[in-house]
C-alpha cells in the first residue's frame, strides 16, 4: 500500500514537472475547479438519492431496502475509476472558471461617466425582448455568483450534463440492488428532464446578442463597452452572433493567450485598428500570459489582413463543432 | 529630504514627450522622477514603466492607462499613468502622488466582511442595482430579478436628513452602518458598503451588504445602547496575550523574511503578500497589547503614580521617538524648545505612552509635507501638551465617538484598531487629569492632554 502511494506521488511528480507552464493551471484556477466539480457531483447525487428515494417509497413492494452509498462515497468511488475527472467536463468548468476570471481582471472603464452600465442601460431600452434578455443576464449573473454553495446553479452543455448525472447514477449503485438500479435510473431521467437544454453556458447573453443583433457598425462600441464594463460574456457572445461561430469555440478562442485566432475573428468583421488595439490591450492587462509588447509588433499586420481573407481563414470554425471535431480525427488517421 | 512638496493626492502632472521619448515639457513631479531615476535634460524618459507606457500607447495608436510603482526617495510611489498618442507626440498624464497606502485591517468588504449580512447588493457608478443575492428578495418580500437595474433607493429608503444616496458615493466610507428602511417592507436596515474602483481610481460602483435590525427603533440610535458588559477578566486577557503573541510574532518574523527574499529569489507578488502578512501580524500584536492593557485599566480601582514629572520634556521624548515615521511620512513635528519646561503631577511612562498615541495619530492624519506642532502651556492650576495637525479634521459629532472603545471615525482609515485615544484618555483620568479634543472639519484637530499643575 505505502509503496503504491509513494509510486504514485512519483508519477505525479514527474507529470507535474513535464507540464510546461503554458498547460499548467494556475493555483487558483484548479482550486475553483476543484470546487466546481465537488459541488456539482454532491448536488447531481443529493438531487438522485432524493428522486431515487421517492420512487422506492412510491414502490412500497420491497423490504428493507439497502441504503444507497453517501455522495461524498460517490465521489470517491468516481475518483478512484478515473471518471471524477472525465475530460469533457473539466475542460468546460476550466473554460467557465477562467473566463470568470479573466472577467473580474479586466480593466473597468466608466467609458459613460456617470451613466449606469451597460446591460442597466439595456434593461431600459425601449425593444422589450433586448430589455427582458439584459434582465436575465443579469440575473444570471447573480445566480452564478453562488457557485460555491451550490452545484445546481453551474451551466453544462447538454452532453456533458447527461454524461454526468449517468456516472453518478453509476456510483450511487450498490451492489446489485435491482430495485436501487430501477429507482437511480428513472431519478436520473428525471434530473435531466429538470435540467434542458435551455440553461447550457452562455445561453442567456447570447439570447441577449441575438435581440440587440448588432449592425456592423454599432458593434465595434459595443464590444469595448462589453469589456470595459467587464461583461466578457456577453462580448463572447456577441463575436459569436456576428460571425456565427458557436459560443464554446468562440469562448476557446477569446480566452487563449496567443490570441491569433481572436485577432483573426475580429478582422473577419472588419474592426479598425483602435477598437482591435483596444480590446487587444484590455484583454493583455487582465491576463499576465498574454504579451502584449508582441501584440503591439502585430498590429500592423493584423490590420493588413483584409476581411475577406480572414473570413476565409476562419470560415471552419463557423461549421459545428462535432464536424469539426470529426474532421480533425479524419485527418490525424490519415497522417498516422 | 522632504523639502520637496509632494504634490497632493489629487494632483495630475502633465508631460509631453516626442517621438524619441525625450521630455519636450514636464510638471515639476514629473521632471523630478526622471532625475531622481537618473535621466539628464537631453535624455528619453528615465522613468522605465512611465516610458514602456508611452512606447505601448505609440505603438497601439491608443490611450494606455495603467497603475505603476516607482521608487521615490521617502519610499515607493502608487501613480496612474495615462500615456496619450497625439500627432507624433505622447501626451501624459501621471496622477496619485502619494506613497503607497499602508495595510488596511478593513479590507473592500465584498463576501468576508459582509459576514452575517442579510443579503448582499452591488451597483453600477450610476447606483443602479447590479446584483442582488439571491434569496434575498423570497425572504424580504421583494422581487430581486424585477430590481435589477433600478437605482439603489428604489430598494432602500434613506432619511433625507442624512442625504439621498448620490451624496453617499462622495463621502470616505459610503453607507458605513448607515440606517435606511427596505422599501416594499419598510423594515429597519443597516447598510455597509465599499466602493470599487476602476482602472483609472475612478468610482465604478458599491458593494454592499444589508442587515436587518430586529426591534424596530432600534435604527433610530447612531449606535444600540450600551449594555453593561463586565469588563474583560484577567484570565482572559492573559490567555489572550499566552495564545497570541508567541505566534503571531513568530508569522510576523517569517513573513518578514520572506518579504525580503533572505532565503532566495521569489516573486515579486509572493513578496508583497508576505509583506501584507507582517503588516496584518504587527497590527494584531498591537491590539493584543491594547487588549492586556484595557483588562488592567478597566479595573474600578485603578490609578497610577502621582509623581513630579516634566511636561515639556516628556512631549520632546515623544516627538524624538517618532521623528522617522514623520520624516517617511514627510511630516514635519515642532516640539517644545529645550530650554521650555512644564511642572505636573502623573506618571512618566504612561505621559509618554499617552503622547506618542497623539502625535502618531496627528501623524497619520498629516498631510505629506504637513506639520505637527507640539506645544505646551499652563492654564491656571492645569498642564496642558496640545498635538495640533492639519489633517482633515473631525466632525463635531464624531468627537465623543472617537474616545469609545473600537470606534474610529473613519474604519477604512489604515492603521490603528480604535483602542488608542479610548486608553489615552483612561489613562489621562487615572492620573487626575483629562484628554479632550477639538476639531473643525477640514481644519486638523487639536488633542489637549491636561494634568495637574505643579
Amino acid at each position: 500500500m505505502a509503496r503504491m502511494r509513494a509510486a504514485a506521488r512519483r508519477q505525479g511528480a514527474v507529470a507535474d514537472l513535464r507540464l510546461d507552464d503554458d498547460s499548467r493551471l494556475t493555483d487558483r484556477i484548479r482550486f475553483e475547479v476543484a470546487a466546481r466539480l465537488n459541488a456539482l457531483v454532491e448536488t447531481t447525487a443529493a438531487d438522485l438519492l432524493h428522486q431515487a428515494e421517492r420512487l422506492r417509497a412510491e414502490d412500497d413492494g420491497e423490504r428493507d431496502p439497502v441504503a444507497p452509498p453517501s455522495p461524498a462515497k460517490a465521489i470517491a468511488r468516481m475518483r478512484r475509476a478515473g471518471l471524477l475527472h472525465a475530460p469533457d467536463l473539466v475542460a468546460e468548468l476550466v473554460a467557465q472558471v477562467r473566463q470568470q476570471l479573466l472577467a473580474e481582471a479586466l480593466p473597468i472603464e466608466s467609458m459613460a461617466g456617470d451613466a449606469p452600465s451597460l446591460l442597466v442601460r439595456l434593461i431600459e431600452a425601449p425593444d422589450r425582448i433586448v430589455a427582458a434578455s439584459a434582465r436575465a443576464v443579469l440575473a444570471a449573473e447573480g445566480r452564478a455568483r453562488m457557485v460555491e454553495a451550490d452545484g445546481e446553479v453551474i451551466a453544462l452543455p447538454g452532453a456533458v450534463r447527461r454524461n454526468l448525472v449517468w456516472t453518478v447514477a453509476a456510483a450511487l449503485r450498490q451492489g446489485d440492488d435491482a430495485g436501487l438500479d430501477r429507482a437511480l435510473a428513472q431519478a436520473a431521467e428525471r434530473v435531466l428532464a429538470a435540467h434542458g437544454e435551455s440553461e447550457s453556458p452562455g445561453a442567456a447573453v447570447l439570447r441577449l446578442a441575438e435581440a440587440i443583433d448588432a449592425r456592423p457598425a454599432e458593434l465595434p462600441a459595443l464590444l469595448l463597452e462589453s469589456l470595459s464594463d467587464r461583461q466578457l460574456g456577453l462580448f463572447i457572445a456577441l463575436l459569436a452572433h456576428a460571425t456565427g461561430i458557436e459560443h464554446d469555440e468562440l469562448r476557446d478562442i477569446v480566452l487563449e493567450p496567443e490570441g491569433d485566432r481572436l485577432w483573426l475573428v475580429l478582422r473577419s468583421l472588419d474592426l479598425g485598428r483602435t477598437a482591435v488595439a483596444r480590446i487587444g490591450l484590455a484583454l493583455s492587462d487582465a491576463d499576465g500570459r498574454r504579451d502584449v509588447d508582441g501584440f503591439a509588433d502585430a498590429l500592423d499586420a493584423i490590420m493588413a489582413i483584409p476581411a475577406a481573407d480572414a473570413r476565409r481563414a476562419i470560415a471552419t470554425l463557423g461549421l459545428p463543432r462535432a464536424f469539426r471535431e470529426a474532421m480533425a480525427r479524419l485527418d490525424e488517421g490519415a497522417s498516422r | 529630504m522632504t523639502s520637496i512638496d509632494g504634490p497632493g493626492e489629487s494632483m495630475v502632472a502633465r508631460a509631453i514627450l516626442d517621438a524619441g521619448d525625450h521630455l519636450l515639457s514636464a510638471d515639476p513631479p514629473i521632471e523630478l522622477l526622471h532625475m531622481r531615476a537618473g535621466g539628464g535634460a537631453d535624455d528619453p524618459i528615465a522613468v522605465a514603466p512611465i516610458a514602456r507606457i508611452a512606447r505601448l500607447a505609440r505603438r497601439l495608436g491608443i490611450s494606455v492607462s495603467r497603475k505603476v510603482r516607482v521608487a521615490d526617495d521617502e519610499g515607493d510611489l502608487d501613480l496612474w499613468v495615462q500615456a496619450r498618442p497625439e500627432t507624433g507626440q505622447i501626451r501624459l498624464s501621471v496622477s496619485g502622488w502619494r506613497d503607497r497606502p499602508a495595510w488596511r485591517p478593513v479590507a473592500t468588504p465584498p463576501d468576508h466582511a459582509a459576514m452575517g449580512a442579510d443579503f448582499r447588493w452591488e451597483t453600477d457608478a450610476a447606483l443602479r442595482l447590479t446584483f442582488l443575492s439571491r434569496e434575498a428578495g423570497t425572504r424580504y418580500g421583494f422581487d430581486p430579478d424585477a430590481l435589477l437595474g433600478r437605482p439603489l433607493n428604489a430598494l432602500f429608503a434613506f432619511d433625507p436628513a442624512t442625504g439621498d444616496a448620490n451624496e453617499l458615493m462622495r463621502a470616505a466610507a459610503p453607507l458605513d452602518g448607515r440606517c435606511a428602511r427596505l422599501r416594499p417592507t419598510d423594515a429597519p436596515v443597516r447598510l455597509s458598503a465599499a466602493i470599487r474602483h476602476d482602472g483609472m481610481g475612478g468610482i465604478a460602483g458599491l458593494t454592499g451588504a444589508t442587515f436587518l435590525i430586529d426591534q424596530p427603533g432600534e435604527g433610530e440610535g447612531d449606535t444600540p445602547s450600551p449594555i453593561h458588559q463586565p469588563p474583560l477578566t484577567e484570565s482572559f486577557t492573559a490567555g489572550l496575550d499566552r495564545a497570541l503573541r508567541t505566534p503571531l510574532a513568530r508569522i510576523v518574523a517569517n513573513a518578514d523574511s520572506i518579504a525580503a527574499r533572505a532565503d532566495g529569489p521569489i516573486a515579486a507578488d509572493y513578496a508583497e503578500y508576505a509583506g501584507d502578512i507582517a503588516h496584518a501580524g504587527r497590527h494584531l500584536l498591537g491590539l493584543v497589547d491594547n487588549l492586556v492593557e484595557l483588562q488592567a485599566i478597566e479595573q474600578p480601582d485603578f490609578r497610577l503614580a502621582a509623581t513630579p514629572i516634566d511636561l515639556a520634556d516628556v512631549a520632546r521624548r515623544a516627538a524624538g521617538l517618532l521623528a522617522v515615521r514623520a520624516d517617511a511620512a514627510g511630516v514635519t513635528i515642532r516640539r517644545p524648545v529645550m530650554a521650555e519646561g512644564m511642572s505636573a503631577v502623573g506618571d512618566f511612562g504612561r505621559s509618554l505612552q499617552i503622547l506618542i498615541n497623539l502625535i502618531g495619530n496627528a501623524l497619520r492624519y498629516s498631510p505629506h509635507g504637513g506639520e505637527v506642532v507640539v506645544s505646551v502651556a499652563r492654564e491656571d492650576d492645569w498642564a496642558m501638551v496640545r498635538v495640533t495637525d492639519h489633517g482633515k479634521g473631525i466632525a463635531p459629532e464624531d468627537q465623543p465617538r472617537i474616545f469609545e472603545k473600537f470606534e474610529r471615525v473613519d474604519p477604512s482609515e489604515p492603521g490603528g484598531n480604535g483602542l488608542g485615544l479610548y486608553i489615552a484618555r483612561r489613562l489621562a483620568r487615572a492620573m487626575g487629569g483629562d484628554l479632550t479634543v477639538e476639531s473643525e472639519p477640514g481644519q486638523g484637530a487639536t488633542f489637549t492632554l491636561g494634568l495637574r499643575a505643579r
